[in-house]
């Protein structure tokens, strides 16, 4: 498994959506982590790195914080002007997911959640994103990407 | 690639040196340096403590390496790499600057900022997953080994064999200045 | 020599740039500290015993960066591991000489390094006085002692060193002996394995 997991933090800091990819039968989990340590140290993490991009940048453009990495894995961050976080933990040899990330947010994300006129897009402090459909369409994404294995 | 600034870390976090070598990042001051410091090293020690990969049970792993180091040490008499820097933060890629955390034994935490990575991102998001690249990174972060290295020996001989230097201290010799911009520029 | 070839070659000890020609500048310089100690307290072997061993502990303290730098070594995981690096890299690379380890405890916890040669000691001999006090007091080389308790800190092992034989007072080897008191597992940064 060289993607492992998939996060979604929405502007309200909370984490909507967490979806684990393991090698079992079961295919990994879904939702099971979002009040986990691990999201919530994530996203700090993302948080104070994110004041240090934007601090050391430059003055006028925006500085994105793109991708940090440990010597066990790497994290990749896409962030859209709406407070939206999608988050992909991966192996570190998986140097850059920006195109993936951007294509789940404006394909998947916008179809499924965004133009989906019963789901809703500012999540109450109890909802998740458990849209079957977007589930089932981004596992079919990552799944295909050839760096998925 | 060039280095826009380094920084040098004690094993409490606090910074006791920085240079900007190359002009290139927004000009902070010494206070938002300060913090800077100390962001990194609490970001860098919990990034140690989260276990994101859900099947990893591969704690073992990291006590052989160090084993084997040190026995190639001893058999071959060559240096091997000083990075003790395992499960804690060591890179960060953003559109204007890669930073890289190195860690000694002794606690003290090199931080090297530098251009970022042409061939790994272009700004523009492409549609082709196809070719996703692989390790582009991880040989721009092996040569900015070497360049840890060549610091920690700087600091071990000038910064450390000076007598008037308090140890944990912030560093203010002229001449480990004047050693790094040479070797960095 | 240029000092750049210092540190582009792999071979620590092969790299050693003889700054100064002559290595006996060392012995006379670390003899005539000794021997000032010695004046300075007057003949109280066991406080100048304590200066030496301190001012080893802050040599120790600084010198093992610059091993960690030169070698790259890793964090050891037995207290043999530390033994073996010890003398076949640490006394290598600072004073050329190969100390033996001996003597191990049945917990692995304390042990000896018998050196076979001193650099600190060459030409030296202690004063046979009709007292003797130098020869039961003065631990001539207690600076070793001192050097290896303030790196071993540095890299959170707290150990206790001590001469135990030294041929300067006319026993068979010199021998000094180390114990782990404990590993100071909290004080170990973050982010290693």
């Amino acid at each position: 498994m060289t993607l492992h997991s998939f996060y979604i933090f929405d502007r309200h800091c909370r984490c909507v959506y967490s979806r684990e990819y393991t090698q079992g039968s079961d295919g990994g989990s879904t939702n099971r982590s979002n009040e986990s340590d691990t999201a919530k140290l994530m996203f700090g993490m993302l948080y104070s790195l994110k004041n240090i991009a934007s601090k050391l940048g430059d003055k006028e453009a925006r500085n994105n914080l793109k991708s940090l990495s440990t010597g066990k894995f790497r994290l990749h961050l896409f962030e859209t002007a709406t407070g939206l976080r999608f988050v992909i933990v991966s192996d570190p040899a998986i140097d850059n997911l920006q195109s993936v990330l951007w294509e789940l947010y404006s394909n998947y994300y916008v179809r499924n959640v965004a133009q989906n006129a019963l789901s809703p897009v500012d999540f109450a402090c109890d909802e998740l994103l458990a849209n079957p459909k977007f589930v089932s369409e981004t596992d079919r994404f990552l799944s295909s990407l050839p760096v998925f294995r | 690639m060039k280095v826009y600034s380094c920084l040098i870390l004690n094993k409490a976090g606090g910074l006791i040196y920085q240079n900007n070598v190359n002009p290139g990042l927004n000009s902070l001051s010494s206070n938002d340096f300060l913090v800077l410091a100390g962001t990194l090293h609490g970001v860098h020690a919990i990034a140690s403590k989260i276990k994101p990969i859900p099947s990893q049970a591969k704690d073992d792993i990291g006590v052989t390496n160090t084993h084997n180091t040190n026995t190639n040490l001893i058999a071959t008499g060559k240096s091997q790499n000083a990075n003790s820097n395992q499960s804690g933060l060591q890179t960060i890629e953003t559109d204007f600057f890669n930073l890289y955390i190195f860690q000694t034994l002794t606690g003290l935490k090199f931080v090297i900022v530098t251009s970022p990575n042409p061939v790994v991102h272009n700004l523009q998001p492409m549609n082709d997953f196809k070719s996703i690249s692989r390790g582009e990174l991880q040989k721009q972060y092996d040569s900015t080994v070497k360049l840890f290295r060549q610091l920690y020996l700087l600091f071990s001989d000038f910064v450390m064999k000076d007598p008037f230097y308090s140890l944990d201290m912030p560093v203010k010799s002229s001449l480990f200045d004047m050693r790094v911009k040479e070797l960095l520029v | 020599m240029s000092k750049t070839t210092r540190y582009s070659g792999d071979e620590m000890w092969k790299n050693n740039v003889e700054k100064i020609q002559n290595s006996e500048l060392f012995t006379l310089t670390y003899g005539s500290v000794v021997s000032q100690l010695c004046r300075d307290f007057n003949n109280n072997y066991q406080e100048v015993n304590q200066q030496l061993d301190r001012m080893g502990y802050n040599i120790g303290m600084r010198l093992i960066e610059e091993f960690l730098a030169k070698t790259g070594a890793q964090r050891c995981q037995t207290f043999k591991e530390t033994a073996e690096m010890i003398s076949k890299v640490g006394f290598k690379i600072f004073l050329n000489i190969q100390p033996t380890v001996t003597n191990w405890t049945q917990d692995g916890k304390t042990f000896s390094l018998v050196l076979n040669e001193n650099p600190l000691a060459d030409f030296v001999e202690l004063p046979m006085g009709p007292d003797n006090r130098i020869c039961r007091d003065l631990w001539y080389s207690q600076v070793l002692c001192g050097v290896l308790r303030g790196a071993l800190q540095m890299v959170q092992l707290d150990v206790d060193v001590w001469f135990v034989k030294d041929v300067l007072r006319g026993d068979d080897q010199t021998e000094l002996r180390l114990r782990l008191n404990k590993f100071l597992k909290d004080e170990v940064p973050a982010g290693e394995d």
